[in-house]
């Protein structure tokens, strides 16, 4: 059985790199057919906010690659719902690559997965 | 009337791998597929420009399994499966389709 | 005496605008600009505009907006700048 694995962003982009070096493990991991859960929380749900424009730090602009999770094959992509509302954000200023879930939910996923990476 | 390219004056990775995707263009496509003993045929060409479209939309280089799925998906159910892609690129699709589309290495080509 | 807090991390923003006093002001950069969606407006409260543009957060906040250029004359304007890392 393959083993699953839980990636937890919970930081917003560009002031570190975490964001982008989670995606990159994300999609590693994804070619070695672990079963992949991508977890917004915390100010990590300001990773899939639309519209994002780095070059103007000279940064790359990875929030684009989250649009290709699906085609390598993770489609567990989870938002937390209670953390969107903390910070009076709406479902609708996200790209449309996650699901809208909850903090239980979220737990419960971390809690079954085999391993558990957050930056 | 064909342009040659010498692609010792164009910034390359140890593997070959342009390393200023803008630098890019339809000579140096054949300059490079000719080092990796290609001779480039009208379906090689479609997977060079959805790779580099894939690039453009999500800002990384496909590896094997997005691509094939990208290919089913926007350009032919038929040809968008991996047998047909190595038959096109016999080295690993993702690997040498990526290079010749001037795109940097997937970093997670195994 | 008037002093410039600079605040780049999210999680100080209490223990930052604790130690403000009423003539201080509070600029919000990198990662902390999200909170100028989370905490109300005031005449002292600044954002950096170019980390709002990268994070896609420009048309969401309602802090007053300071560029890179109006950022180095807000920090002239100040007896001294306090960066709260």
């Amino acid at each position: 059985m393959s083993k699953s694995l839980a990636i937890i962003f919970n930081k917003a982009p560009y002031g570190n790199q975490s964001g982008r070096e989670l995606l990159d493990i994300a999609l590693m991991a994804a070619a070695f057919d672990m079963e992949i859960s991508a977890l917004f929380i915390g100010d990590g749900v300001y990773q899939l906010l639309t519209n994002q424009q780095p070059d103007i730090l000279h940064m790359k602009n990875h929030s684009s690659t989250y649009k290709a999770l699906e085609l390598y094959g993770i489609e567990t992509v989870l938002v937390s719902s209670e953390d969107l509302e903390q910070r009076r954000l709406s479902e609708s200023r996200l790209m449309p690559v996650s699901s809208l879930s909850n903090h239980k939910q979220i737990n419960k996923t971390i809690a079954e997965s085999d391993f558990v990476f957050m930056l | 009337m064909v342009v040659r390219i010498d692609l010792s004056s164009l910034p390359r990775d140890k593997q070959g791998y342009l390393t200023d995707s803008s630098l890019w263009n339809e000579a140096v496509a054949m300059a490079i597929s000719q080092e990796e003993a290609i001779e480039l045929t009208e379906d090689h060409w479609q997977v060079i420009n959805y790779v580099r479209r894939f690039y453009e939309e999500f800002n990384t280089s496909p590896s094997i399994r997005p691509l094939v799925k990208y290919l089913a998906k926007e350009w032919s159910k038929e040809k968008g499966n991996s047998i047909y892609l190595h038959l096109l690129f016999p080295d690993g699709p993702a690997k040498q389709a990526t290079k010749i589309a001037g795109l940097p290495k997937p970093a997670r080509c195994i | 005496m008037k002093t410039l807090y600079i605040l780049n991390n999210p999680q100080l923003f209490e223990q930052c605008t604790l130690a403000m006093g009423t003539q201080d002001a509070l600029l919000l950069i990198e990662d902390a600009v999200v909170l100028s969606e989370q905490q109300s407006s005031d005449e002292n409260h600044f954002v950096l505009e170019e980390d709002l543009i990268a994070r896609g957060l420009n048309s969401g906040s309602s802090w007053n907006k300071k560029n890179y250029n109006e950022f180095v004359a807000l920090t002239l304007e100040y007896n001294k700048s306090v960066s709260w890392l």
